[in-house]
Formats: C-alpha cells, sequence, structure tokens
C-alpha cells in the first residue's frame, strides 16, 4: 500500500509539472484580470490538451469587457449554454449594468473564492469572467446523462407507487420532495472524496428530524478521508457503526416513498449521484424486517404478510439445524413414521448427515449467487441445471437424501421471502452458524447460539439508537415491528429517533 | 477467523463422538416382550425373557424387498436379567444400537405380572432414559413372545402404527382400560387404588355369545383377521396381577374415572317393552362423575353421581320411541336401573374381590384431611373402602333417536 501511495504523490506531483499551475489554495481568490484569470484555469484544466474541457471568450459590447466563459461540455446542456448566456451577452445592444440581469438561465450566483468556483464548474455549471470584476459568476447549466425513473427491482411492492430512485441526485431529492410538500423539508450538501469532490445530500425535516442523529452524521460523513467515494453503497462502509459485523445498521431503499415516510418519521436520509437508492439512519431491526407493502396493504393483508415473513425468516435460520439436532441427537422427538422414513432414506447414504446438509447447503448458495451473476440470456439454465436436474440427479445416485433435499429447499425458498438485501445475507449466513452449533451439541447448542445472537442484536445500536428498539428497550412508538397497528391508531413516531414532535395526530399538535 | 475454522474442524473430527448418532445407526424396538425364563427359578435368581419387536425402516428404500420369508426377522427373544441389560445382550447378534426410545407397548405375559418380581423389574424402566412414560403396558394370556409373533396387522405395514392405533381406539371405544406405565407407576407408588393394564391374548377359546362388552381377551367369537386381540383389563394391586375384568367392567371402570374419558361408546340394552331384542345406544359421559366421600365414625360413606348422555342408534323392536312421552320414560328408567346395577355390581365386585378400587376415588378422599400421615393411617385401600357404604345417582339424559325419528310400520312391511 505504501508504495501504491508514494507512486501516487509522485504523479500528482508530474501534473502539477505540466501544467505549471498549482491547485488554488483555500481562500485564494479571482484577480480581476481576466487574462491572468483565463490562463490560470486553462492550464489547471490543461487546456486544449483536455478535450473535455470549453473556454469561450468574447466581448460584452454593452458593458464594453471581454469576457470568458468555461464549461464541461459532457456534463453540461450546450444549447443551454448558447441560448440564454451567450447569445443574449453578445447580441445586447443597450448597457449592461451587471450580468445577471443580462442573461435568462434561471440560477446564477456570484462566487469570489476560486476553489468553491471549480467545485461549481467540475459538476457542470457554466463559469463566467469578466474582466475587472473580481468574482466569478457562476451559472446551473449542468445535465448528465443518465436513465429515467423506472420500477423498483428489489423492493417489489403490489399496490405502491412504481418508481424507484435513479443515478442522478437532483431527480432523487423531486421524487422524495413530491410527497412532502413543506418548508420544512431541509437539503444538506456535503463534499467527501478529496480528489473527485463526491456531493452528499443530507435530506431531514427541520422540524422532526433528531439533532443529534444529524450531527453524528455530518461528522461521520465529515470524518472520510478518502479521495474518492464513488456512491452510497461505499459511503454505507465508511459511516457504519460496526464494520465487521454480521448485521446491517443503515437501512439502504430504492423506494422513494418509503424515504419520505421516515423522513416524515424523524429519520435522516441520504442521497449521493450515482446511486439508484437512498440510505436512512438510524436503522433497527424493524426496519429491515418491514417492506413498504406491509401499511399499502390493509390492515389484516398487511399483518398476514409480516407473519409470513417473520416465519420465513425462521425457518430459514433454523429448519436445516433443528433437522440435524433431531436425527443426531434427540430421535426421540420425531413421530416415529417420519424416523423411520428418514432412517429408510439415509440406509444408502455416505455422508453423516451434517456434511449431507452443508453439501446441499452450499450448493444452494452457489446457485443462488451463479443466478444474480448469470446473464440474463441464460438466466433460466441455472433454475433448470441447478435446482432440477441436480437435486434430482443427487437424491437417484443415492448422494443425498430425499428428505434433506426437502430441508435445503425449504429454508432456500424461504430466504427470498426476506425482502431485504442485507438481512437476507445476514440470515442466510447466521444459518450456517445455526447448523454448526446444532452439530457440535444439538439443540443445546442452537439454544446457546440463540441467546447469544439475541444478546449481541439486543447490544448494537445505530447511530446511538439500539437496534431492537421499541421492542427493547421500550420506547413510546406505534408499536410497529413485528406486526402492526391500524393506521388510526398510529398515533407516535418511534420515540428512539428522538424526535421534537411525537404525535403524528394532527389534531394533538394544536 | 481462527475460531470458525477450529469449529468447523471440530465438526470434521468429533462426528461420531458423545451422544451423536445417526438415525440410521439404531434399531428402533416398537414392542417389549416380557415372559418368565424357562428352566430358571425366579425366586433365586432374578431373570427375564425379552422379545423386541424392530421397526424395519428398509420399506421405505427403493428397490429393497419390504416382504420377509416365512420366518420373523424383525422378532427376536432372549434371556437377560432386565430388559435394559437385555439391549446391549441382544447386539451380540443385532448390529445397530438398539433404542427403546420409540418403543410403543410393553407385553407382559399373565405369568410374569403375578409375580412379586415384575414390579421390581419394570421399576427399572422409571430409571432409563429412552423408555417412555407414556409407554402402554399389555398383559396377555399366554406368552409375550406368541403375541407379539403372532400379531400380523392385516391393514398396516408398521408395526408401530399398528399398535398406536390399536390403542388409540380401543381407549376410544372404552373397551380397555387406559394404561400407560405412567399411570402404573403414578397409582402404585400411590398405593391406594387399583391399575388396569390392557388385556389381551393370542389364542382364541370358547367362551358362547354375550353382550357386545362382556368379554375378556382371547373369548371374541371372531373368524379371521388378525389372532391377537384386546378387550377387557388386567387388575393390579400394589404391583402385582391379581384379576382380570371384562370389557363391560372396563367400560364402567372409564366412565366412573375422570381421570380417563371415553368418547364413542356403543352398547346394547334389552328392550324395556319387547324383551326378545336389543336396543343399541350410544354412551357419552357428559360431565365429570361427582363423588362425595362423607367420613364417619364407622365405614365411610360415598356419594356417586353419574352423569350419561344417551342417543339411540336403533330400535329392532320397532317401537316408536321417539314419539311417545311415556315410552320414553319407561325406557329411561329401564336404562337407568340396568347401569346403575351393572356399577354397583362392579363395585360389589372390587369391595369383595380386590379390596380396593379402580376408579382412583382416592383422589377424592385425600383433601379431607391435613396431614398425609392421617389418611395414610385411616387407610382407604384396605379398611375403608371394602367397607364403605356407595350410592350411586343415575344422572341420564335421551338426547338423540338416530336420523329417523320414526320407525318403520312394521304390520305394514310384513303385511
Amino acid at each position: 500500500m505504501r508504495f501504491f501511495n508514494k507512486r501516487k504523490r509522485h504523479e500528482g506531483a508530474l501534473g502539477q509539472d505540466d501544467s505549471a499551475a498549482g491547485k488554488p489554495s483555500s481562500g485564494q481568490t479571482f484577480s480581476g484580470n481576466i487574462h491572468r484569470d483565463t490562463d490560470y484555469i486553462k492550464q489547471l484544466y490543461s487546456y486544449p490538451a483536455n478535450v473535455d474541457f470549453m473556454v469561450r471568450e468574447f466581448t460584452i459590447f454593452g458593458m464594453g469587457r471581454k469576457a470568458a466563459l468555461f464549461y464541461i461540455p459532457s456534463l453540461t446542456d450546450a444549447k443551454l449554454v448558447d441560448e440564454d448566456i451567450i447569445r443574449p451577452l453578445i447580441t445586447k445592444e443597450m448597457a449592461i449594468q451587471d450580468v445577471p440581469s443580462a442573461v435568462y438561465v434561471s440560477a446564477i450566483n456570484a462566487e469570489q473564492e476560486m476553489r468553491k468556483a471549480f467545485q461549481e464548474l467540475n459538476t457542470g455549471d457554466t463559469l463566467l469572467l469578466v474582466d475587472g470584476i473580481t468574482h466569478a459568476y457562476i451559472m446551473k447549466t449542468a445535465k448528465t446523462a443518465g436513465r429515467n425513473v423506472e420500477k423498483p427491482q428489489n423492493e417489489t411492492t403490489l399496490l405502491g407507487p412504481k418508481e424507484s430512485f435513479v443515478e442522478k441526485s437532483g431527480e432523487n431529492i423531486s421524487l422524495i420532495r413530491k410527497k412532502i410538500r413543506s418548508e420544512d423539508f431541509t437539503v444538506e450538501k456535503m463534499t467527501v472524496g478529496a480528489r473527485s469532490n463526491n456531493e452528499v445530500f443530507i435530506i431531514y425535516n427541520k422540524e422532526l428530524a433528531s439533532s443529534r442523529v444529524l450531527a453524528e452524521l455530518r461528522e461521520r460523513i465529515g470524518c472520510i478521508s478518502k479521495d474518492a467515494v464513488q456512491n452510497l453503497s461505499l459511503l454505507i462502509q465508511h459511516i457504519e457503526d460496526r464494520k465487521r459485523s454480521l448485521v446491517p445498521t443503515i437501512l439502504q431503499t430504492e423506494r422513494p416513498d418509503r424515504a419520505a415516510s421516515y423522513i416524515e418519521d424523524g429519520y435522516v436520509v441520504v442521497i449521493m449521484n450515482n446511486s439508484p437508492f437512498a440510505i436512512v439512519a438510524p436503522a433497527t431491526f424493524w426496519s429491515f424486517f418491514h417492506s413498504a407493502d406491509d401499511h399499502y396493504l390493509r390492515f389484516i393483508y398487511g399483518n398476514f404478510t409480516r407473519l409470513l415473513r417473520i416465519i420465513a425468516i425462521f425457518i430459514t435460520l433454523f429448519t436445516s439445524s433443528i433437522y440435524i439436532s433431531i436425527t443426531n441427537y434427540h430421535v426421540e422427538m420425531f413421530p416415529t413414521d417420519l424416523l423411520l422414513a428418514i432412517a429408510g432414506a439415509r440406509e444408502i447414504v455416505p455422508l453423516p448427515a451434517i456434511l449431507e446438509l452443508f453439501l446441499l447447503e452450499i450448493a444452494f448458495e452457489l446457485i443462488r449467487e451463479a443466478g444474480i451473476r448469470v446473464p440474463a440470456p441464460i438466466g433460466p439454465t441455472i433454475g433448470i441445471v441447478g435446482a432440477l436436474i441436480l437435486g434430482q440427479a443427487a437424491v437417484e445416485a443415492n448422494v443425498v437424501s430425499p428428505i434433506v433435499v426437502i430441508v435445503v429447499a425449504l429454508s432456500g425458498l424461504s430466504s427470498f421471502a426476506i425482502n431485504d438485501v442485507n438481512l437476507s445475507y445476514t440470515i442466510r449466513i447466521a444459518r450456517f452458524v445455526f447448523l454448526l452449533s446444532a452439530g457440535l451439541a444439538g439443540i443445546f447448542g442452537m439454544v446457546c447460539c440463540f441467546m447469544a445472537c439475541v444478546i449481541y442484536l439486543s447490544s448494537i445500536k445505530s447511530f446511538g439508537v439500539p437496534y431492537m428498539a421499541p421492542m427493547t428497550p421500550n420506547y413510546k412508538s406505534s408499536g410497529d415491528t413485528v406486526f402492526r397497528k391500524l393506521l388510526t391508531n398510529e398515533r407516535f413516531r418511534p420515540g428512539f429517533t428522538k424526535s421534537k414532535d411525537l404525535t403524528k395526530d394532527t389534531g394533538q399538535n394544536k | 477467523m481462527r475460531y470458525p475454522l477450529l469449529l468447523c474442524a471440530l465438526i470434521l473430527v468429533l462426528t461420531g463422538c458423545w451422544d451423536k448418532k445417526e438415525v440410521e445407526e439404531r434399531s428402533y424396538v416398537v414392542a417389549i416382550g416380557m415372559d418368565l425364563p424357562k428352566g430358571i427359578d425366579i425366586e433365586k435368581e432374578q431373570a427375564v425373557d425379552v422379545t423386541f419387536q424392530f421397526s424395519n425402516p428398509k420399506l421405505n428404500v427403493k428397490g429393497a424387498s419390504a416382504t420377509e420369508g416365512s420366518e420373523r426377522k424383525d422378532v427376536v427373544t432372549l434371556t437377560a436379567p432386565d430388559i435394559v441389560t437385555a439391549r446391549n445382550m441382544a447386539n451380540s447378534f443385532v448390529t445397530r444400537e438398539i433404542s427403546y426410545s420409540h418403543n410403543k407397548v410393553l407385553i407382559v405375559s399373565e405369568d410374569l405380572a403375578k409375580k412379586e418380581i415384575f414390579y421390581r423389574l419394570l421399576s427399572t424402566a422409571i430409571k432409563d432414559r429412552e423408555i417412555r412414560r407414556e409407554t402402554n403396558l399389555i398383559v396377555t394370556k399366554g406368552k409375550a413372545s406368541e403375541f407379539i409373533s403372532k400379531n400380523k396387522p392385516e391393514l398396516l405395514v408398521r408395526p408401530h402404527r399398528y399398535y398406536q392405533f390399536l390403542i388409540d381406539r380401543a381407549a376410544e371405544t372404552g373397551l380397555v382400560p387406559e394404561s400407560t406405565l405412567n399411570r402404573f407407576f403414578a397409582i402404585t407408588d400411590g398405593d391406594a387404588d387399583l391399575f388396569l393394564a390392557i388385556y389381551g391374548a393370542s389364542n382364541q377359546e370358547e367362551a358362547g355369545f354375550r353382550d357386545e362388552d362382556q368379554y375378556k381377551a382371547g373369548q371374541v367369537p371372531k373368524t379371521g383377521g388378525n389372532p391377537v386381540l384386546m378387550i377387557g383389563s388386567a387388575v393390579f394391586k400394589e404391583g402385582k396381577m391379581i384379576g382380570t375384568l371384562t370389557g363391560e367392567e372396563t367400560r364402567i371402570t372409564r366412565l366412573l374415572d375422570n381421570t380417563e374419558n371415553t368418547r364413542d361408546l356403543f352398547s346394547s340394552f334389552q328392550d324395556p317393552l319387547d324383551k326378545r331384542y336389543k336396543i343399541a345406544v350410544r354412551i357419552k359421559k357428559t360431565n365429570r362423575t361427582k363423588v362425595k366421600i362423607k367420613l364417619r365414625n364407622g365405614p365411610p360413606k360415598i356419594d356417586v353421581t353419574y352423569p350419561i348422555e344417551i342417543k339411540i342408534l336403533s330400535v329392532p323392536s320397532l317401537i316408536n320411541y321417539a314419539d311417545d312421552m311415556k315410552k320414553q320414560k319407561q325406557l329411561k328408567a329401564a336404562l337407568e336401573q340396568k347401569l346403575k346395577e351393572n356399577a354397583e355390581n362392579l363395585i360389589k365386585k372390587t369391595q369383595k374381590k380386590f379390596k380396593t378400587e379402580p376408579f382412583y376415588w382416592s383422589l377424592y378422599a385425600r383433601p379431607l384431611f391435613s396431614t398425609v400421615k392421617e389418611y395414610e393411617e385411616w387407610d382407604w385401600n384396605n379398611k375403608r373402602y371394602p367397607y364403605a357404604d356407595i350410592n350411586i345417582k343415575m344422572d341420564l339424559n335421551i338426547t338423540g333417536f338416530g336420523k329417523q325419528f320414526k320407525e318403520s310400520d312394521i304390520e305394514k312391511v310384513l303385511d
């Protein structure tokens, strides 16, 4: 690592030699002399060697001054620059008092400090220097290529809105904002990555969000000392509570409606460019367990899906380990018929039950992993070859017993009912730990393992909020944990977010 | 990272250690038989003939033949000091570890059950971890080994299912008592009541025709089917068998005893208006039997209220009971009379012959004393019950007359 660092530093030095212009130090301002500033900027951006940089020099007749326009064509709406900036400045015959009154673009502001001006320029804005003026004009002309708003891929719902976040933060913010039409909705911008200057947007409701969580979040983002943090998936790993832990402590969601409802509950949402999702902090176990549909479906239907999901979690965690502990240690727990069926099937199987199960569980995980990576056109093959043929052949060849195939298929299938990607990984990996403890000490081992899990879960925190809250420790909340209440009875925001306004009912606020 | 790896390694090393045993490495016994050993004086030396019936998991394997030859290989008999050590002795010719954990029944020959050693032999069963307390105790008329080997269930392949279904169904019809080991130990250690065990037989004997529940095992007139049958009960007092009860007596016991219940009790009674025919009824106990024991200077007074619900199933005399309140009253009185008589006869029999009762009524005597010592000195078992003054009050209701109320008009039919 040290070797690379050295090399990087060395290259940096080279680059400086080429351009013969050092990076602007903080606080360095524009000189007002257009030739000096233009030359400096040209050198900084390696113009004309750098093709993706435009300089347009002209004279503003209305002011009788020279001017220079800088922009990055790949990030800028060229038509906007032509029509709304250059044309009025060149063609206007009347005297121009000040630049903002002469151009047509909506957002324009003056910036004295060079470093900040270049940051804006790097995001696709246009920089205008006018001779004799000691600040630059920055005009919002950014336009990047990207896809349109599409349907959510991972968090599908039956009755919820069908739009998901895209890679452009501006659009993402608008997707959230259109659900919360309030002046309290606040978007803060931070920059991370010393070299690539990635923008991070912190979104919250200033009347509801906890100042402690906000301060903590700002501090953690501010502490990142990396040259580049390209997107949210990477950002999470810099700011989460326990980086080595099996359980996730920051929620990722690709649904703007979910992000909006978290903001309304006093959580803080973070968005970045290039990430088609938002992150929510703090996150509890329940935010991973819940899905958007739980509240969009009617009370009973929603709770029914919750019930199915919690059953699915337990089946995924425990079926294989229970099978192992009962067959190896507690045969008396089986009904006699089932026992004889298993014993008969195992009669000609060569492996001990635990190895048999490990083998199949790993095979299933392989199929699953391959299913994600496989190119779409040959996707169905994985299912057919992997699951059907392999399973069938393994049983026919007496390598594994059919009951083990059932056990593994059941736990595998149930793991698909867990809606959150991170939680799904947690449970799938934890399953192997349970399998191991069941193989070592039967149900006794499983109980020990389960207790350790419960103790661990109730000990960890996400941004100062206990992970199992509001179940334990108990907070004032709407009790939205395993099951949810009627919407009319969900009166409180979760107390653990330390929201400034605890009640959700309008009547009680007044 | 070191610890998970270590644990993984441990699994490979330790597989096969401790208690861990794969399911196919055991043989599952479904029935244990106990007989008096031949040629050994049981008074001088402890020994017992133990018979095992194994379950055959091979039935499940595709391509493996489930049928055996003429000789039954899944039943073995050996002479051992007791049933626990017999397990290891059997391993001289059975290759797998023998497991009692799925044993359904313990079958004991009448000869052995009448010996004092029987309770001593059985008490080892409490200590063994694998023997289930819900194992049923069956006493057979002949040899237990014969009972097991003759038993060829006609509709069921798996022997454990045979025992399970047979016992479940027999308990529903009330022809045999509830006789788990747990109850056996509880009653015997309580030292006050009689324990009833299921009475079975594998040999048929002539007994003539009687009412449907007045048989004992071996006497039911039948042809074909499985030679093994169970009806009635063997009576145990203080861990030793002292007599038998017929199916009918067992049914009455179950009705009088609140700790057991019966669901599907079909019985027949003489038609009070036409003595040639028998009315078939379904008897149901609706409430708990009320037992009130009054302590007196002399023998105690016991008042028993016996609540019964009756549904008429068939009236071969074709007398129209459903329409006629008067006839109904007559019928009710006759049924009450008969049921009361039966119960009284049974109680008299237990008072005189067994000197204590099989109804678990000591439960109602115990709360009358403030200390155990007083209760034990009072001595329900031998001193009180045999001389007690027992009053039975019937609480009988006829609740139904079958799917069709009206009987067909016999005169028109025969016309």
